[in-house]
C-alpha cells in the first residue's frame, strides 16, 4: 500500500466525501496524514469540491410575486463588500411597524420539499440596518429572530433597551439542521448561539407567508422613526444538502470570502501552525 | 482498422495481443501510438511497470468495458458517487487488496480513467465510516505514531471537532 505517490493517495481520498472520513484517514499513519493534512492545496481542493457538491440549488422563482422579482433583480453591486461580489446580493426593504405594507416585503428562496427531509445548512452575510431586526423563517418554523433573543451570558444581546452589536454591519450567519423539524443549529459570525431562547412573537405580518419548503427572511425596524427608508442587504446565500462543519463555518467567516472563493485548506494549516505553537 | 492488434509486453516478458481500440482506453498507449506511430502490426509496446498477471486482469476490464463512453475531461469537477459501481465491476474487483493496489497503479500508469476512478471507489468505501484502528487492520497498515504524538494530533483536532 505504501507504493501509492503522495499524488495518487490525494486522487484517493478526493473520493472521500465526508469530513469525519477523511480526518480519521489521516490518523492512520506519518504517511497519509502528510498526504491529507500537510498540503494546504489538496486540503484547498477537497473543501471547494465538498462545499461545491454538496450545494442544493433552489428552485427557479417563478412562484415569486412581482416584487420578490423586482428585488431580485434589484441586484446592486455597489451595496456588498467586495468579496462578495460574485455572488448574487439582495437587497430587501425594512419593514416600518406602524406602515403595514400590502406588499410583501420578503426575502424566499424555495427549494425542492426533499431538501429539508435530511440533513442541511444555510450560510448567508446580512447587512442589518441599525434599529433593524431580523427574523429568519425555514418552512413554517421560525428559526432565528434577531432582536427577541437573549443570550445567557449577554454576549449578545438583543433586548430592546440594548443597542445590538451587529447595527449597521454585515454579519455572517449559518443555519444547520441535523434532525428534520427540530434541532437546528445557529451560528453568528462564526460563534454558536444555541443558547438563545428564541421568542415566538414576531409580528402577525409573517403569518401566512411562509411556504413549507423555503427560507424566508424578514427585517423590520423595531421602532417608528422618521428616518428616510432603509434597506437591509444579503449576500452569498447558499443551501447545502449536508451540516457545515465548525472548521467551514469559521472559516467563511475569518476569510469573509463567498463560498466559491474560500480557502478552508488555508485556514485549518493556519489555524494548525497557532495551535501548535500554543502546545 | 478493426480488428488491428498490437502487443503488449509486462514487466516480466509476457506478452499479450489486444485490439488496438481496446488499449487505446489507456490513454499513455494512445499516445505511444499516435505520436510514435507505432502501428505496425510487430511492434511491441513493452509496459515496464505492469506485470503479467495485473496486465491480464487490466486487459479483462478494458475488454468489458471497450464500448464505454470516453470519460469526462474535466474529471477534477466531476461529483464522485461511491454507490456508483456496475455489478460486473463489482465481482471483477473482488480481489485481495495487493492486486487492487496493483491495479490502482496500472491504471495511474497506463493512464485509463475509468478503471482507475472504479479502483479508487473501492479502496475509498473501505476506508469510509471507519475508526483509524480499523483502517489500519484493514490494509494493514503499522501505526507508526508515538504516543506522545497521538496526544498532540488529537489535541490540534480538538478544534476540528468542537461545536
Amino acid at each position: 500500500m505504501a507504493e501509492l505517490s503522495c499524488a495518487l493517495f490525494q486522487h484517493l481520498f478526493s473520493y472521500i466525501d465526508q469530513l469525519p472520513d477523511l480526518i480519521r484517514a489521516s490518523f492512520v499513519c506519518h504517511y497519509w496524514r502528510s498526504c491529507i493534512t500537510d498540503d494546504e492545496h489538496f486540503l484547498n481542493q477537497w473543501f471547494h469540491r465538498s462545499l461545491k457538491f454538496s450545494r442544493e440549488s433552489p428552485l427557479n422563482n417563478s412562484a415569486m410575486n412581482e416584487y420578490q422579482r423586482e428585488l431580485t433583480q434589484n441586484i446592486d453591486r455597489s451595496v456588498s463588500p467586495t468579496n462578495f461580489q460574485s455572488s448574487q446580493c439582495y437587497v430587501l426593504q425594512v419593514i416600518d411597524p406602524f406602515y403595514v405594507n400590502t406588499r410583501k416585503d420578503f426575502f424566499e428562496q424555495q427549494y425542492p420539499e426533499s431538501f429539508f427531509n435530511g440533513y442541511y445548512s444555510f450560510s448567508f452575510w446580512l447587512f442589518l440596518p441599525r434599529q433593524c431586526e431580523m427574523n429568519v423563517r425555514i418552512g413554517t418554523t421560525h428559526v432565528l429572530d434577531l432582536h427577541h433573543c437573549y443570550h445567557t451570558d449577554n454576549q449578545y444581546g438583543f433586548r430592546d433597551d440594548k443597542q445590538t452589536l451587529f447595527d449597521n454591519q454585515w454579519i455572517h450567519l449559518v443555519i444547520t439542521n441535523s434532525e428534520s423539524q427540530t434541532g437546528y443549529c445557529k451560528w453568528i459570525n462564526a460563534q454558536n448561539i444555541n443558547s438563545f431562547n428564541l421568542h415566538q412573537m414576531f409580528n402577525s405580518h409573517l403569518s401566512g407567508l411562509s411556504q413549507s419548503n423555503a427560507i424566508t427572511i424578514t427585517c423590520k425596524r423595531i421602532n417608528y422613526s422618521m428616518e428616510s427608508p432603509v434597506q437591509a442587504r444579503i449576500a452569498d446565500l447558499v443551501a447545502f444538502k449536508r451540516c457545515l462543519s465548525t472548521i467551514e463555518i469559521r472559516a467563511i467567516y475569518q476569510q469573509q470570502k463567498c463560498i466559491d472563493k474560500v480557502q478552508i485548506g488555508t485556514y485549518m494549516i493556519n489555524r494548525r501552525k497557532i495551535t501548535s505553537n500554543s502546545i | 482498422m478493426a480488428g488491428n492488434k498490437i502487443k503488449l509486453q509486462s514487466n516480466d516478458g509476457d506478452t499479450f495481443d489486444v485490439d488496438v481500440e481496446i488499449a487505446k482506453q489507456s490513454a499513455t498507449i494512445k499516445t505511444m501510438l499516435e505520436d510514435l506511430g507505432m502501428s505496425e502490426e510487430d511492434d511491441v509496446i513493452p509496459l515496464p511497470n505492469v506485470n503479467s498477471a495485473i496486465l491480464k486482469k487490466v486487459i479483462q476490464w478494458a475488454t468489458h468495458h471497450k464500448d464505454d463512453p470516453p470519460p469526462p475531461e474535466d474529471d477534477e469537477n466531476r461529483e464522485k458517487n461511491l454507490s456508483d459501481i456496475s455489478s460486473w465491476d463489482q465481482d471483477f474487483l473482488k480481489v485481495d487488496q495487493g492486486t487492487l493496489f496493483e491495479l490502482i497503479l496500472a491504471a495511474n500508469y497506463l493512464d485509463i480513467k475509468g478503471l482507475l476512478d472504479v479502483t479508487c471507489k473501492t479502496v475509498a468505501n473501505m476506508i469510509k465510516g471507519r475508526t483509524p484502528e480499523e483502517i489500519r487492520r484493514q490494509f494493514n497498515i503499522k501505526n507508526d505514531f508515538t504516543p506522545q504524538e497521538e496526544e498532540q494530533i488529537k489535541k490540534e483536532n480538538e478544534w476540528c471537532e468542537e461545536k
